[in-house]
């Protein structure tokens, strides 16, 4: 210090001679002697980076010796307006506010400057404890978790994980991933999306891709679908013709671009799901570890819920199996010559019409169930003796499929499992809804 | 004069900052040491105040304004803690807070602590001397005289003696008394007119022995230092302090010192022109010894900063304009 001190005292309007004094008491812990430094460069700098920074850390000195919070806000608040594009100063407030447990604030303010601020500013001269724009993710990342936004605090701690970070940093984000009981990963999967290509399937792609067990996002789409493709090796693509007839409720559409994904597979256990339907990083991780911890060596597929008052009914919106399985799944006949090929009745009365055609699910159901239940395929043969609502012998064939359907679908539960599906306006899975009104039934229940 | 250190660095002199680990100090201030040459020993008294002083002349003022006291947001106290110490090689050889435990009553005004301690030795005794303002809920401030015991390992206050003003009882704070190091009990108590005190232990009392002619001076003269003998001459660092209050209306504060000489009759011979020790606002020293062939001096910076200057004899006597 006695070399800084010396140049001071010769030089005690140079902006720089006071700075490293400064710099020598901040660095030996003596902060208000350091605060007093960093003042007088900002009276008499002309620099304005140095006084941005000697703001910056006159109030790192006043949030060290601790309890001085609305001193220590006033000064980096005063930084702020001074060059308001600078990012560090809304670090250091972000930070304050986190720790003083303002997390709302805290959030606010990472999230203003990621969007605000020049990240390619001149470095400063000193220290000031930011690590650069992952900084502010740590700190939305920790406040999303006090807000109670679990998913996507899950979501910036696993982005965060993927950077070389400082010690102190990779070490609390650790520590913070250990709060969402993520479960040991067995093996990774693929994941297939299939439906019509949208922007919303890039946000789900870049979700997914963040689970440490997911290996590649298959997407299968369709023909006259324009998307932007997501940019990662670990995306592939497929894109399907329409075939010749969508089938009674688009079933056909779901079966070929389903089967085009599954085919493409590399991995021994997969899940198949939709374009169009994002289902939470901790719903994701719930299911993986319940299909690990209870799938048999055995042909069952998990679902996300089964319909046990009808035939062979699963819930389509994805399904959790081996990749053998999923394609035996989907490589079933086409429904031609079918309801719609015979009567222009629209999708919202198809309810008022199940006398007259297979249920789609109980159509892949069955099929599915057929591949090890011989006599199931005379069901689909006639399905209008067996299979429709109301068929003569549905009742025989109800008491089987009683029995035959959970050997071949498993319900994941529906604790902890939740997805946002912006197609039907839908924030939150209406479980209770689906149980009253559809009979819908889940792990919990015994399925 | 604006910066007196400049000139002293240029004309053989030394400076070091006075420094105690700041695990001790949670960072706040270290200021106002007192120096006192014992024997071979060079003791100094290091005020440890629990704020911060955030003081600007520019346009980044705190939110109570450009001079601000930022003591803990749930502590609105003020608070001093002193550490003795020893310098051996230009470094804080020895540092140990002094014990008050003894004498100390749960405070009752939010000035704590023994505030501007000026160290001096009378009869044998190693005493520290400064302002108190903790026992009345008034806030009422007296010097006081608190005699030290150091051990190997620890310095404690042994004895205080809360001295009342000698004329006016009721005034309601007197600090700034300047301890004469060779009259033992005996005080400038105030510079012009000069005025000695010479307070006793035993009646608990004080009385006036001295009183000068007062002179002219653009602002008071405030005490400062110790007064010591230098030839045939006393000489003290005092302080003046120029207040006023900015466009807002906040306090803004600057202070000036001055090197004051008397003969041994208490005649002011010499006054020199003032200066600031390092171009800063608010600097105040209230320690001053002879030490070999120097003049030590000690000061504070902003409350926030203490330092150790030292001064060839020879040209310290030139500031006095006494050769």
């Amino acid at each position: 210090m006695q070399a800084e001190l010396i140049n001071f005292i010769n030089n005690p309007f140079n902006d720089e001679s006071i700075f490293w004094l400064a710099e020598k008491y901040y660095n030996e812990g003596h902060t208000a002697s350091a605060l007093t430094y960093y003042l007088k460069v900002t009276e008499v700098s002309k620099d304005d980076n140095l006084v941005y920074e000697a703001l910056v850390k006159a109030g790192l000195c006043l949030q060290k010796q601790g309890n001085r919070i609305h001193s220590t806000e006033g000064v980096y608040l005063q930084a702020i307006s001074y060059l308001p594009k600078r990012p560090e100063a809304y670090f250091l407030l972000s930070r304050l506010y986190e720790e003083s447990k303002k997390w709302n604030e805290s959030y606010m303010l990472a999230s203003v400057a990621l969007s605000t601020c020049d990240f390619s500013s001149k470095p400063l001269k000193a220290d000031i404890e930011y690590i650069g724009k992952h900084a502010f993710t740590f700190e939305k990342a920790v406040c999303a978790w006090w807000m109670g936004r679990l998913d996507e605090s899950l979501e910036l701690f696993l982005e965060l994980k993927e950077y070389n970070l400082p010690s102190h940093y990779s070490n609390s984000i650790e520590n913070n991933l250990k709060l969402f009981n993520i479960p040991e990963i067995k093996e990774k999967i693929d994941i297939v999306l299939q439906g019509p290509y949208t922007d919303f399937t890039n946000e789900i792609i870049s979700n997914y891709l963040q689970l440490p067990f997911v290996n590649n996002i298959i997407v299968s789409y369709w023909e006259n679908d324009s998307p932007k493709k997501y940019k990662s090796s670990r995306v592939k693509f497929v894109e399907s013709k329409y075939p010749i007839t969508a089938g009674t409720d688009n079933r056909n559409y779901q079966i070929v671009s389903s089967l085009a994904g599954v085919k493409l597979i590399t991995t021994k256990y997969a899940t198949k799901m939709r374009t169009d339907q994002k289902y939470t990083q901790d719903s994701m991780y719930k299911m993986y570890q319940f299909f690990f911890d209870n799938k048999k060596d055995d042909h069952q597929l998990f679902v996300g819920g089964i319909f046990p008052s009808l035939l062979f009914h699963p819930k389509d919106h994805m399904f959790w199996g081996k990749t053998n399985d999923l394609i035996m799944l989907f490589d079933i006949p086409l429904e031609l010559n079918s309801f719609i090929n015979k009567v222009k009745i629209g999708k919202d009365k198809l309810h008022l019409y199940y006398g007259y055609f297979i249920r789609t699910e109980t159509y892949i159901g069955a099929h599915y169930c057929a591949n090890f239940e011989d006599y199931i395929n005379k069901y689909l043969l006639q399905p209008d003796i067996y299979l429709h609502d109301g068929a003569p012998k549905w009742n025989e064939v109800y008491a089987i499929s009683d029995i035959t359907t959970p050997n071949y679908f498993k319900s994941f539960p529906k604790d902890g499992i939740d997805f946002s599906w912006p197609k039907k306006g839908w924030d939150t899975y209406p479980y209770e809804n689906q149980k009253i009104y559809y009979g819908e039934r889940w792990h919990e229940d015994g399925y | 004069m604006n910066n007196l250190v400049k000139q002293v660095l240029e004309n053989g002199g030394t400076i070091i900052p006075l420094l105690i680990p700041s695990k001790l100090t949670n960072g706040t201030g270290l200021t106002n040491p007192s120096i006192l040459v014992d024997g071979d020993k060079i003791l100094v008294n290091l005020r440890h105040v629990q704020y911060t002083l955030y003081h600007t002349n520019g346009k980044f003022e705190n939110r109570w304004g450009p001079l601000s006291y930022l003591n803990p947001e749930n502590d609105v106290t003020l608070r001093t803690i002193n550490y003795y110490c020893e310098i051996l090689d230009n470094k804080v050889a020895r540092y140990n807070k002094i014990d008050t435990s003894i004498f100390d009553i749960e405070p009752v005004w939010e000035f704590i602590g023994l505030e501007d301690a000026r160290l001096i030795k009378w009869n044998n005794k190693l005493y520290l001397s400064g302002v108190r303002r903790d026992v009345k809920p008034n806030g009422e401030g007296r010097m006081e005289l608190s005699e030290l015991e150091i051990g190997v390992d620890y310095v404690k206050e042994i004895s205080r003696f809360r001295i009342p003003p000698p004329i006016d009882k009721e005034s309601y704070c007197e600090k700034n008394w300047m301890p004469i190091i060779d009259i033992p009990y005996h005080y400038v108590k105030w510079t012009n007119p000069t005025e000695i005190v010479k307070v006793n232990l035993i009646n608990q009392t004080s009385e006036q022995v001295y009183l000068g002619k007062p002179y002219y001076s653009k602002r008071d003269i405030r005490g400062g230092s110790q007064v010591i003998p230098i030839g045939d001459y006393y000489v003290a660092i005092t302080h003046e302090v120029n207040l006023w209050k900015n466009k807002n209306k906040n306090k803004m504060a600057r202070y000036y010192h001055r090197i004051v000489v008397w003969d041994k009759q208490w005649n002011v011979v010499n006054i020199s022109d003032d200066f600031s020790f390092m171009t800063g606002m608010i600097e105040f020293s209230c320690g001053m010894a002879e030490y070999k062939d120097n003049i030590l001096i000690t000061f504070g910076y902003e409350d926030n900063a203490a330092y150790l200057l030292t001064i060839p004899k020879e040209y310290f006597l030139k500031l006095c304009k006494l050769n």
